[in-house]
């Protein structure tokens, strides 16, 4: 910007190769994310039910009747735990695992393929199949506990209101872990050697080693892997859908089962519309709050 | 030491091995159910199928429609993943090694998509295939479903691309190498790895996907293999459990082998470009 020979339009005229790259993208985006997500602010503030034009303004009031449905904070809440959950036990356990195939270990191609394999099988396959295995008469689950002498333990998971989101819980986390252990597996592999071999020269234990390198080196990793999660599980669906439907009485709701019931069970797409805008918003804050707190820690150091 | 070390290995290894067998049983219990008469299944949950028999396979197939909602499935992710490798790759190398005014402005517009919650923009994306008059084609699958897969495509493919030596491009156009044979002669055979992981990871976005499917699919001729599974969930009563455990282990199954096969291209191509370079 100093000297006139780049000056803004010369910038842009050097940036249209790069411009011609990303224009499909784009307009795939335009087409079927930026317009529709415009159509569907508009929407939110319409009494509408799916059929014909936008006619019965109605302003905010879809926003209030969301904010005043109980059913609306439990999805939400239950979304959420949904997340805190995933995030600790997940990418936890993906750790763990990648970090002993790294280490090297028998059979290491055998289990790096194997233990992967639960993230290949969709949500609704899963779902039907864990279905079957809380089943309480034929599941195996109950079975398995009537055998090893727990009978008391027994019971319908997934009609039981207590149990219904645990059980939800459990089966996603089963399924996301390989992913989080397949990237974390990755990052490691491409771990410059000589970070490693100058620690062991200084006489680094493997503990110290683990806190002192590897993690520090993970850190972006794990920063990327959260917010993954954090977007993944925020549209959770699919096996939700699949176990329970959001039952038994809103106990296994999340938030996309709720919004999904209010436009396809009910008709009324002006409030899911807006309930769906209020998870944004909420979801949008959570981004900004965990930037701010990341650029304070980075200052801090 | 040495003996403490290999002790500490063995319990490692005992420990990866049972979470494995754990973490892989209910898959292959439910393919096991799938080989059982219904009357052996109903008798025991526990016991082997007595002999290996494709029958309930083909209930599923014929009674179950699973042949029409496979090729289905197997049309839309291939068609789906032409779209995702070849405008990821596209855009990911402009945004990681290209000059580009506004670069983090228009990155951050498509990671924006993160942030704004499928449920939103499905209704109004429902409507708007119904105006362009698109409804149970191609294009109202591929382009969506490239929509989703796009921000995490573009961050691993836009991370890998920062990591090749802007040298090697700069030495590449001296020699007069214009952006496209910069692209294809070398950037593609470079990202071979990123790009089956990819494939794996947008494949199976593609092949798995439910939610857009099960609102936007009106013909049943059309419904994919995940819509057709939850329906069949509930058919239980009418055909039996045993076929519903062999339709989910095919429609389980045929993944696995696709990425069993991806895996192999993946190792290969990394041992290949660890000979060449």
């Amino acid at each position: 910007m100093v000297k006139p020979k780049h000056g803004f339009w010369s910038q842009i005229r050097e940036s249209v190769p790069a411009y011609l790259l990303v224009l499909p993208t784009f307009a795939v985006f335009c087409v079927f994310l930026y317009i529709p997500f415009v159509k569907a602010l508009r929407i939110s503030t319409f009494k509408f039910n799916g059929i014909g034009d936008l006619t019965d303004y109605v302003g905010f009031a879809n926003y209030w009747r969301v904010l005043q449905d109980e059913k609306f904070y439990s999805a939400f809440w239950n979304t959420f735990k949904l997340i805190g959950v995933d995030s600790l036990f997940s990418i936890g356990t993906g750790f763990l695992l990648a970090f002993v195939l790294y280490k090297g270990i028998k059979l290491k191609r055998f289990f790096n393929t194997a233990l992967f394999i639960p993230y290949l099988i969709s949500m609704v396959v899963i779902g039907s199949i864990w279905r079957i295995i809380y089943d309480p008469t034929i599941g195996p689950l109950n079975q398995f506990l009537e055998a090893i002498g727990l009978a008391e333990w027994a019971q319908p998971w997934l009609s039981n209101e207590h149990t219904a989101l645990p059980a939800i819980m459990l089966t996603w986390i089963w399924h996301t872990i390989p992913f989080n252990m397949l990237i974390i597996y990755a990052n490691l592999m491409t771990m410059p050697g000589d970070f490693l071999e100058a620690a062991e020269m200084d006489g680094a234990t493997p503990l110290q080693k683990l806190r002192y390198i590897i993690l520090p080196y993970l850190l972006p990793t794990f920063g990327t892997l959260l917010l993954l999660t954090v977007t993944t599980d925020l549209k959770a669906f699919d096996m939700v859908w699949v176990m329970t439907q959001g039952g038994p009485g809103g106990a296994s709701e999340v938030i996309t089962s709720y919004v999904y019931r209010k436009a396809f069970s009910t008709q009324d797409f002006g409030t899911a519309t807006a309930a769906s805008v209020i998870m944004m918003l909420v979801m949008v804050t959570i981004m900004i709050v965990a930037q701010l707190a990341g650029r304070m820690g980075g200052k801090g150091r | 030491m040495k003996r403490r070390i290999k002790i500490g290995q063995s319990i490692v290894f005992l420990l990866v091995a049972m979470y494995s067998v754990i973490s892989l049983n209910p898959l292959i219990w439910a393919i096991l159910q799938s080989f059982k008469t219904e009357g052996e299944f109903l008798n025991s949950i526990w016991s082997l199928p007595s002999s290996l028999s494709f029958s309930n396979y083909e209930t599923a197939f014929q009674k179950g429609n699973l042949s029409e909602y496979f090729w289905n499935t197997v049309r839309n992710t291939a068609a789906t993943l032409v779209v995702d490798l070849v405008f990821i790759t596209l855009a990911g190398f402009a945004f990681a090694k290209m000059r580009m005014k506004f670069k983090k402005g228009l990155y951050g517009l498509i990671l924006i998509n993160l942030l704004i919650p499928t449920p939103i923009i499905l209704l109004p994306m429902y409507l708007l295939v119904l105006d362009l008059n698109i409804q149970n084609t191609l294009a109202a699958i591929v382009f969506p479903y490239y929509q989703g897969f796009a921000p995490l495509g573009l961050i691993l493919i836009t991370n890998y691309f920062r990591n090749i030596p802007d040298e090697v491009i700069e030495s590449a156009r001296i020699d007069g190498c214009n952006t496209a044979q910069i692209l294809i002669k070398m950037i593609v055979p470079l990202a071979m790895p990123i790009l089956s992981t990819l494939m794996v990871l947008g494949g199976m976005s593609a092949w798995n996907e439910f939610m857009w499917a099960l609102i936007s699919i009106s013909d049943s001729s059309q419904y994919t293999l995940s819509v057709g599974i939850s329906t069949l969930n509930d058919k239980t009563s009418i055909l039996g459990y045993t076929p519903v455990f062999a339709a989910l282990s095919v429609s389980a199954i045929v993944f696995i082998i696709i990425y069993l096969l991806a895996q192999r291209a993946f190792v290969q191509s990394i041992t290949a470009g660890a000979v060449k370079g």
